[in-house]
């Protein structure tokens, strides 16, 4: 497939899966990463509104990562506190 | 009657040892990363910049994220031209500061002032560059 339409498709899927919510988003902006660092002169096809599209999506990436990060976090400090009331 | 150990076996829980090592090894499982160019960098900051902007860069933070590690070719721009003072705008210097961001290494801030000096100067030269001359990365100064 030609590494030009490819790009511009798989932008139109990262738009959906930001507008569905859909959980494929990583993969997504994985490919779009590759197929830019593979051919970087690619850049000059995308549109204002391609990089809005892909400029959100990473936004929303970085967002669920340190939620999920945080929620990942807490519990040994809430044991030493109980230890600490204990002693 | 104890038997020795053959010279073989030991060659081979070596191996195994080394292989075992080599997996868990960072270089060794981590993949192959390619640096990105800067210029595709600002490509894309450039037509996405009102997004990148807002929130306190955290489109441009997000973007770095992604491309890193970005690749500045210093070696390339070792006689850029001097630029008028006007030319280093806030948003110049707030997006080198992203590209270098400063660590709490006290004996690498120096460096890492001039290298944000330096990555200034590279992006004003590039869209310089691109403002004046038709080039591969069409984008303008910010």
């Amino acid at each position: 497939m030609d590494n030009n339409f490819e790009i511009k498709e798989k932008i139109a899927q990262l738009e959906k899966a930001l507008l569905e919510q859909l959980p494929d988003m990583p993969k997504i902006l994985q490919t779009i990463h590759r197929q830019l660092t593979k051919d970087p002169s690619i850049v000059t096809l995308l549109s204002e509104e391609d990089c809005n599209v892909l400029v959100r999506g990473l936004m929303a990436q970085t967002k669920t990562s340190i939620v999920t990060s945080a929620i990942k976090k807490p519990k040994k400090a809430a044991n030493k506190m109980i230890v600490g009331v204990d002693l | 009657m104890n038997t020795p150990i053959p010279s073989s076996l030991d060659k081979i829980r070596e191996r195994i040892a080394l292989l075992r090592k080599e997996s868990i090894s960072p270089e060794s499982t981590s993949p192959e990363v390619t640096p990105t160019p800067l210029p595709l960098f600002l490509a894309i900051h450039y037509k996405a910049y009102r997004l990148c902007y807002l929130d306190y860069n955290a489109g441009t933070k997000a973007l770095i994220d992604w491309l890193s590690p970005i690749d500045f070719e210093l070696e390339k721009h070792t006689d850029l031209p001097v630029f008028p003072r006007i030319l280093y705008s806030y948003d110049i210097n707030e997006l080198a500061q992203l590209l270098v961001p400063l660590n709490d290494d006290v004996e690498s801030i120096e460096k890492t002032l001039i290298l944000q000096a330096v990555v200034a100067r590279i992006i004003i030269h590039a869209a310089y560059k691109s403002a004046t001359s038709d080039t591969s990365f069409q984008w303008k100064l910010v």
